[in-house]
Order: structure tokens, then sequence, then C-alpha cells
């Protein structure tokens, strides 16, 4: 099951999960309707009419007849609960960020001292760039002392992951690899697109019980004063009162089995996913004692996973443990139980907690730090937390400047079957490419006016003195000299660097880069194209960069819907697939034969789904090609892997994938909405 | 008996949906609040980095400048009354009156700082200390930082506050107690840091320490 089969199958989750939930609503109408109907309306004109000898179940029987009523309390559940629902969706429109606040999370620095926050930034990071997904927004909780973490978004672009206190203090670099490998399982899966709507689905049920809870409480309290005020006029005032009271705890009743039931949904969705995401761990990490480690210092804890915030009810579906207590109820648990998950990774387990140990001290001095690191797990990470720019091994530092390096191809299955789903070795080169980068880079990364200096300088021409000399008084025009001296400062250590960090540098900075102002980003995103534009042509490196920055960070500021439209046919967007097929054949190739053999070879790979025509270089440029691929964004998963598997076999007709191909395929593949892991890792093979 | 309870639904839906749009008003305005608070965290991890540089720096001049005694001093004291006040701001970021002090203390500091490097101009050893030189550079490019974060918040500011006036928002915003936010404008700031994010006053953004 590779990726596009995993996001099909977030999507039928997502129709399974509207069935259930419409099947809830009409259960509760139903039943809603038959309490009034019995119980509230027969006892509310007994207690109104002011003759004696009423017949309460001739009224019962009466009102369960009437189709206004029925008409009335059905439709009027159901707006309840879906309006609740629509606005708690509304309320979650910023995504991951709004969770996070929800649950009390801090945003973490980046430039954090704190040794265990700063192990974390690392984690992270490296994960970011071992799937090619920019570096998402980091939040702590810091009141949370169990073990937990989440990640939320709607997208790969505005994901955040969260972590409690406890899984950064209790957890060794190992375990906390595996815990954040967990979420970005989720966040690769599509799973958190998911999970934000069963958070609607969840509240829009709670919402219920709490409004008849209201009523409960009003009528409550108004009849004691009532009682104290006008004990001498015994008028219908009472009765009203009663019957406020009645009709909201059947509200109330049934709003509980209303959340119930919202529980019993939330598991039957996020279980399996749980099961996935863990198998996907140890398939990212390809070690599953850090995993193991960590659910078991789970168990050993006397607090384990659990969640203090008044909130987690709603959200406990999304994190890494069960953030709630033990239910009695297990079908309403989000998460497959403990034990099992931990035996699944270590089949010996005997469920003894006791020998779990955990770190003495938990502040160790970094260089002990990094002696605690290395003894652990089977395998050693470079101990990058403190090692930045003061070594460069030796395999990256070989391949610096090496502007035409050629790589054996993977083959389009390979690749598509890589998506999504970075292995061991995409960790490693993550892990050595962050080492490798010049301590200044690796700050401005993490800073926002730097981390622009930082877009621009990679942007700045090398050729051409005089070119450079303009984009940097474009700069200097529009953000100032202290812009400009930096990014020719940034400039000067990104001479050393090696060319397939380029488009990593960026996923690292995005995240920085989101913090500019929107009218910060609209003077960034007008440099950035006069930078691409200053030559008068545009190389694929400039291409693929702007494609990069501008996809990742367009939603974050320009607040515009997206048309949802999904295609499940290629047949009309024969067009836009010859511009694709047409303008990859123009970049790999270089004589006319080449460049028709490389269109030939993705052609072919489309013939079955389209109609494709060989266009001339003047009809597919970069601008045709931007236009095609914003068409074929929308196009249903199982046909995006075509349309990679047929661009890579395009690019690398000639057996070989430079770095340019990879990193055109890479924004390509971005721009559609699938993390390709670095596709270059093999380079040295070559060099 | 119809009658009454189609009345008392629409009167129950029209509570319900004034309900929703005042949760949703008042999310909103947490929201752009939080935002804007975020940002100031931004502004505070670059000033809190100048803080840290400026002792450096004064400890480096005193060898040097023994008879700047007293602005050496003034220095340090507008540095630490800077620093309280952005540890204050930094706490809470929608307090009006911290925020008029850490302006009101970034503009002395700003002056005095002016004033010494003015001063450094007749000290030709100290300017050609390679770590004066040093610090000077990374003074000016946390400066730049601190603009870049400030133009920023102050534009988060002014989401968070036209959010805040419009009618109808003004009224659940005066319910629930929103304040108005201040900006962080720093007027008198001596040569450093004047670099100011906008094309028309590009002129302004040279910064004094590239000709030292």
């Amino acid at each position: 099951m590779d990726f596009f089969d995993r996001q099909r199958q977030a999507k039928k989750k997502t129709t399974i999960l509207v069935f259930l939930f419409c099947i809830g609503v009409l259960l509760i109408s139903l039943l809603n309707f038959l309490l009034l109907s019995l119980f509230v309306i027969p006892f509310a004109s007994g207690s109104l009419s002011t003759e004696g000898g009423v017949d309460v179940s001739e009224i019962a029987s009466n009102s369960l007849k009437d189709p206004i009523l029925a008409i009335w309390v059905i439709l009027g559940t159901f707006l309840i609960i879906s309006l609740a629902g629509l606005y708690r969706k509304f309320q979650l429109k910023e995504g991951g960020a709004s969770i996070a606040s929800m649950m009390g999370g801090r945003l973490l620095n980046s430039n954090s001292k704190d040794p265990d926050e700063k192990k974390l930034i690392n984690v992270v990071e490296e994960m970011a760039i071992a799937s090619s997904v920019p570096k998402p927004d980091i939040y702590v909780m810091d009141g949370e002392k169990g073990i937990n973490a989440f990640a939320a978004g709607h997208a790969l672009d505005n994901a955040v992951i969260g972590v409690t206190d406890g899984c950064i203090r209790q957890l060794n670099r190992d375990e906390l690899q595996a815990v954040i490998a967990h979420e970005f399982s989720h966040i690769l899966n599509q799973d958190m697109k998911l999970n934000l709507r069963l958070v609607s689905v969840v509240f829009g049920l709670l919402v219920l019980s709490q409004i008849g809870r209201l009523m409960m409480e009003i009528a409550f309290s108004s009849s004691r004063y009532s009682r104290r005020s006008s004990r001498d006029n015994n008028g219908g005032g009472g009765g009203l009162i009663i019957v406020i009271g009645c009709a909201g705890a059947c509200i109330m009743a049934t709003g509980v089995i209303g959340v119930l039931m919202g529980n019993i949904i939330k598991s039957a969705v996020s279980r399996q996913r749980e099961y996935l995401a863990d198998s996907s761990a140890v398939q990212f990490t390809r070690n599953p004692e850090g995993l193991s480690g960590a659910l078991k210092k789970i168990g050993a804890l006397s607090y384990g996973s659990r969640l203090l915030s008044p909130n987690s009810n709603e959200v406990s579906h999304m994190f890494f443990g069960n953030g709630m207590k033990e239910s009695w109820f297990s079908i309403s648990s989000t998460h497959p139980p403990l034990l099992e998950r931990i035996k699944l990774l270590e089949p010996g387990f005997n469920g003894d907690f006791s020998e779990v140990k955990f770190e003495e001290s938990k502040r160790l001095p970094v260089d002990q730090r990094d002696e605690v690191k290395s003894s652990k797990g089977p395998i050693p990470l470079p101990g990058i937390d403190d090692a930045l720019g003061q070594s460069l091994p030796a395999v990256v530092m070989g391949l610096a400047d090496v502007q035409n390096v050629k790589v054996k191809a993977p083959s389009s299955v390979m690749l598509s079957d890589s998506i999504g789903n970075p292995s061991q070795e995409h960790f490693d080169f993550a892990a050595e490419l962050i080492k490798s980068l010049p301590k200044l880079v690796m700050e401005a990364t993490r800073d926002t006016h730097d981390a622009c200096a930082l877009v621009f300088a990679l942007l700045l021409d090398k050729k051409n003195e005089l070119v450079k000399q303009k984009q940097i008084d474009d700069i200097e025009d529009v953000f100032g000299a202290g812009m400009s001296k930096a990014t020719l400062q940034i400039s000067c250590e990104l001479v050393n660097i090696d060319s397939r960090a380029r488009l990593p540098i960026v996923d690292l900075a995005i995240g920085s880069l989101r913090n500019m102002s929107q009218e910060q980003y609209q003077y960034f995103n007008h440099i950035v194209e006069m930078l691409v534009d200053a030559d008068g042509q545009i190389d694929l490196f400039e291409y693929s960069l702007s494609k990069l920055v501008v996809s990742h960070l367009e939603p974050h500021f320009i607040k515009q819907r997206k048309k949802a439209v999904q295609v499940y046919s290629l047949k009309r967007l024969g067009h836009d697939c010859s511009v694709l097929i047409s303008a990859l054949a123009y970049a790999a190739g270089s004589e006319e034969q080449s460049i028709d053999a490389a269109y030939k070879a993705g052609a072919d790979h489309l013939s079955s789904f389209t109609e494709l025509n060989f266009l001339p270089a003047s009809e597919c440029g970069l601008n045709d090609l931007d236009l095609s691929l914003a068409a074929l964004g929308g196009v249903a998963p199982n046909l995006k892997r075509e349309l990679i598997q047929a661009a890579s076999v395009t690019v690398s007709i000639d057996g070989y994938l430079q770095v340019q191909e990879a990193e055109l395929l890479r924004a390509i593949c971005d721009v559609l909405g699938c993390p390709v892991p670095p596709l270059s890792i093999s380079m040295e093979e070559a060099a | 008996m119809t009658t009454i309870i189609t009345i008392f639904g629409i009167l129950f839906a029209v509570v319900v949906l004034i309900g929703f749009w005042m949760m949703g008003v008042y999310n909103g305005l947490v929201r752009s609040r939080n935002a804007k608070d975020n940002n100031y965290s931004q502004i505070g991890i670059q000033l809190t980095r100048k803080y840290e540089l400026i002792p450096n720096l004064v400890k480096l001049a005193k060898g040097y400048m023994k008879h700047e005694r007293a602005t050496l001093e003034e220095v340090i004291q507008a540095r630490n009354m800077a620093a309280n006040a952005n540890a204050e701001v930094s706490a809470d970021p929608s307090d009006p009156e911290a925020m008029k002090r850490m302006v009101a203390a970034e503009g002395s500091l700003g002056g005095v700082m002016g004033r010494l490097f003015a001063l450094s101009e007749s000290y030709p050893d100290l300017k050609a200390n390679q770590n004066m030189m040093q610090l000077t550079e990374e003074l000016t490019s946390t400066e730049n930082k601190v603009t870049f974060a400030r133009q920023a918040f102050n534009d988060s500011v002014m989401t968070y506050n036209n959010a805040l006036q419009v009618f109808p928002a003004n009224t659940v915003a005066g319910m629930f107690g929103f304040s108005e936010a201040m900006f962080f404008e720093v007027e008198g700031l001596g040569d450093v840091g004047k670099a100011v994010v906008t094309s028309d006053q590009k002129k302004d953004l040279d910064i004094s320490f590239d000709d030292m």
C-alpha cells in the first residue's frame, strides 16, 4: 500500500465518518422526539392546563402522531448539531495552530537553548528533510507531564506538531524520534484532515448535551427564585419552568448518548490509523526499539499519556497515546491498548513495566548527553545537536559544489513508492545534510529576517556579476541595506554547500518565513519574482525554488478557498498532461532526438488515460507548466501516481537523474501535494 | 400548540444563531490577539539577544574610552531598563502601559547608544579592534532583525485593532473586555536600527556602522 492508496483510504474513511455521523444524528433526533412527545408534552399540558382530568396517555399518543411536531424536533436537533459542527469547523480553520492553542501549547522558539528542546527541534528538522515536508511549527504543552504528542493541520503546509513536556523530558533521542516519526506519518497519510473533521463532528454531538444542561440549570435556578418571590401567586410560570427543565433533561440525555456515539465514531476511524502510524514510524526509522521504548515508558509512568487539558476529550484521537482515562467501554477508546501496540513491536514483552528505566538526570551537560545518545539504540544517529558547523563529514564534503552530478535514476515505481514514505537512508541523509550545513545557514533558517535573506541568496546569480549587483540593489531598494548585507553574507556561505541541500534548506526555512506579516510577504514575493527574472530567463532551479516557496507559503498568507474539485479521469486534461510531459522532455534532453525519446517514454505511460500531443517548446514554457500543474492538482490520488511515474520516466530517460531534474521533479510533486523524499541520496555513487 | 412550538422554535433558533455569531467574533478576536502576541515574541527574542550584546560592547569600550565613563554607565542603565521593560511586555504583550514603557526605554537606549557610537569616532584604536568590529556588526544585524520583526508585529497590531473597532464586532469586543493594542514604534532612536521596510523610505536604511 503506497502513499496514494493510503490517501484514497483516508477519503473512504471520511465517507464512513459522514455516514456514521448522519445515522447518529438521525437516531438522536428520533430519540429526542420520542422523549419529548412521550414525557414532556403530556406532562407540560397536564401542568399548564387549568382544568383537571387531562388524559395524559391520549396526549402522548396524539403528539406521537403529530407530523409537524416530529419535523420540528428532528429538524431542530439536526440543525443544532450541524450548526455546532460547522461552527467548530470554522473555528478550526487555522488548522493545527488552533488545536495547539486549544491544548495550551506554546510555540517553541527555534533558537531555544534548553538541551531537551534543542533535541526536539533537531529531530523534527531531520524528519522534515527526510520526508521533504516543510518543517512544521512545534508546540510544547508545558503543563502536561504525561508522555504524548500530536500532529494537526489541514495540509502538509500548515501542519503543527505538539508534544507534552513529559515527552521531551522523559524520552531519549531514539524514542523521541520514533514518536515524531509516528506523528509525521499522520501528516503524510493525510490523517490530520480527517482528524480535524472528527473534532467538529464530536463537538456538534457534545453541544446538544451542553444545551440540555443549560436549560436544566436555567429551570432549576429560576424555579428556586420564583418559589421565593411569588409564593402567594401560584400562576402558570412554575409550570413552564418545569417543562423547560424536563425538556432540558431529555435533551441532555440524548446528548450524552450523542457523546458516546461520537466516541465510537472516533475510535472506529482512528484506531486503525494508529496501527498504521506505528508501523510507518518503524519503517521510517528502522528502529522498533525506539517506539516500543516510548510506549513502555508511557506504561511505566504513573501519569502515562494522560492529558490534563479540559479540551482533551475532543482531540484525544489526534494524540500519540491514549490521552484519556482507560475507558470502561473499550469500543469507545480511540487508541489500541498499549500492551497490544508494544507486543506488535516486541512480541516477547510480558507486560511488566516495572523494569523500564528512565534516565536519572534529565538535564545533563551537553557533552555527556552525546555519550548517552551514542550508547543507546541500535542505530546511533549522528550527534548533530552540537556538532553544527564543526565537523564536515567526508561524504558530503566530497560532493560539495558538484553542480552537474548525475545519479542512476530510480525506477518510476520506486519513486512513487517512496512518496510519503521516507526510509532509513533518507534519515541518514537528512542528518548528514544538517551536519554539513554552515552554522550561519542553519541559524538563518530559524530567523524570519535571515530566512528571507537565505531564499534571496539562493536566487543570486552565480555567473554574471552585473546581474548579481542588480539583484542586490533590488533587495536593498525594498528591504533595506540590512537585508542585502545579510543576503551577501549568506550567499558567501552557500558557495560551499552541497547542491542537493538547496531545496531541503528551503524546507527548513518555510516555518520561519511564515512569521512574516502579510505586507512583508507581498514584498518578499515581489523580490523573489524579480530575482528569478533578473537575468531575463528562468532556469530550472529558480523555477523549482520559487514554486516550492510559493506553494508552501501562499496558502498561509492568501486566505482563499481552494476549489476542492476532484477529477477522476485525465480524459479532459489531455492538454495539461501534454504540457507537463513535453516541458519535462525539453528539460531532460538536449538534442532533438533525446527530447523526442524522453517525450515518447512519458507519453507512453499515460497513453491509456488520455490523448497526448507533443507540443513545441513555445507552448510548454514554465508559465504554461504553471497553469497545467494547477489544473492537474485536483486529480484523484491514483491518477497522481500515474502522472508522477510518467514524469519521472520522462526526466530519467537516459537512465540518469541530474540535480536540476531531481529538483524539478520534486517541485512538481510538491505542487501536486505529494512529498517526495530527497531523490538524490545515492548521488555519491556517481560522484 | 403548534404555534407555540413554532414561536419557541424560531426564538430558539435566533438565540442560537446570535450565540454562534458572538462566539465566532470572540474567537476571531482571540485568534488575532494571539497572532499579535506571538509576533511580539519574535521581537522579544531579538531584543534579548541585543541586550546580551550591549554589556560585552561596554566592557570592551571601557578599556579604550577612559574619559567617557558617564556615557558608558548611562548605556548600561538604559540597557537594564529596556531589558526589564522587555521582560514585562513579554510576560503580557497586551498590557498597553508596559508597552509604553518599553517604547520609551527602547527610545532612550537608542539615543544613548547613538551617542556612544558618535563618541567612539574619536577613538580609532577602538574602532580598529577586531572584537569591536564583530560586536558592532552583530549588533547591527540584530537591530535589523528587530526592525523586521517589529514591522510584522505592527502589521498584526493593525489587523487586531481593525477587527476590534469594526461594527458590529466592537460590541462583542467591549463585552469581553478586549482593548486596543499599542504599536511598537520607536521614536528618537539613534542611527541604529532606522531600517524601515517600506520602499518610499528606503533612503533611511543606511546604518551608521557601515562606515566604521
